[in-house]
């Protein structure tokens, strides 16, 4: 028996669902109105639906979905650590050209140790000033996301996207 | 321009430094990405850093082996300088119709550093990612930072004449 669907709101086009069982005009409106049944909606009525939710101001919550990852914010303790490492890397090496002396300095090195921790750490400082910190992001995340950038700056731009990207700055 | 100050005060690494015997001749480049390190300058390139690491944002001549940091070898640095149309000579003296690049090399003659000559018998010399510096003589930077200036190449520049030599050709 063919499936009689609620005609689609204005500005969406007709949407044909393989709904699983008939429900009235207004099934949408009730209380027992699911998050999980949107995946039968067109994305433009989630949408309007959404945007009418918070217009009425009703008490029931409305779910964003993200992306996956979550934006972390590091302690204060980690955040006091890592600047204090920084300075003090950047004031004993920035005289050097060696990479060697660079990524090898001990501060660089327990930076490093933070793990992923650190990442939003110092891609705000990548993005704050252009340092050295490929070798470290490249080591952190296990991959270099700046492979053939041939220049500082082409280099800086690509590890700064993929920062935005993963919710990291 | 920033002062140069540090240089004097960094005992540490360079004991010979002394108010009479260096001056700044250009700012810093900590803040830009507009990166260039010792290496690139003593060949007269601003627009890369150049090390043998196999690392993106980094520079060193295409066919020449990138080395584990610190173990890079005199002889790589020694091709990717030939490169630029320099070829190996016996000292940092000057010699007419020549600008010459001293290579530094740490106690385990690993390079640390290199300088340029000047056509004033002065050296020139980029400090990591700190200033230019136009130092008296090779020896002003030598000490437990750079080490000791080890190696030298040359090449024809016929700018490079002392006012007095040009006077008598």
């Amino acid at each position: 028996m063919p499936c009689i669907q609620r005609s689609p709101e204005k500005g969406c086009k007709a949407q044909t669902i393989d709904a699983p069982y008939c429900r009235s005009a207004d099934w949408w409106r009730s209380s027992d109105y699911q998050l999980e049944n949107e995946p039968f909606l067109s994305r433009c009525t989630q949408r309007k639906r959404r945007a009418r939710t918070l217009k009425a101001g009703k008490q029931w919550s409305v779910v964003i979905l993200s992306s996956g990852t979550e934006k972390k914010t590091p302690s204060p303790k980690l955040v006091e650590e890592f600047y204090r490492l920084a300075q003090q890397w950047e004031n004993e090496t920035s005289f050097h050209s060696s990479l060697g002396e660079i990524f090898t300095h001990e501060a660089y090195q327990r930076i490093m140790a933070m793990g992923r921790d650190a990442l939003p750490l110092i891609l705000s400082e990548l993005r704050r000033r252009p340092g050295h910190w490929f070798y470290a992001l490249e080591k952190i995340v296990g991959q270099d996301m700046a492979v053939g950038s041939r220049t500082f700056a082409a280099a800086r731009g690509a590890w700064l996207e993929w920062g935005y990207k993963n919710n990291y700055i | 321009m920033r002062d140069c100050s540090w240089l004097i005060k960094d005992r540490e690494n360079f004991e010979n430094v002394r108010p009479d015997n260096f001056s700044c001749t250009s700012d810093r480049t900590r803040d830009t990405d507009d990166k260039y390190n010792c290496i690139a300058w003593a060949v007269g390139k601003t627009d890369s850093w150049w090390w043998p690491k196999k690392q993106s944002g980094y520079y060193w001549p295409e066919g020449l082996p990138c080395e584990p940091l610190n173990r890079e070898t005199v002889a790589n640095f020694i091709r990717a300088i030939e490169s630029e149309g320099f070829e190996l000579c016996a000292d940092g003296k000057f010699e007419n119709g020549y600008e010459k690049v001293a290579l530094y090399v740490n106690h385990l003659n690993v390079p640390k550093h290199a300088a340029r000559s000047l056509p004033d018998g002065t050296w020139t010399s980029k400090m990591g990612d700190d200033e230019d510096i136009n130092h008296a003589t090779l020896e002003v930077l030598e000490g437990h930072g750079f080490g000791k200036a080890r190696v030298f190449l040359k090449r024809k520049n016929p700018s490079f004449q002392r006012p007095s030599e040009q006077n008598a050709l």
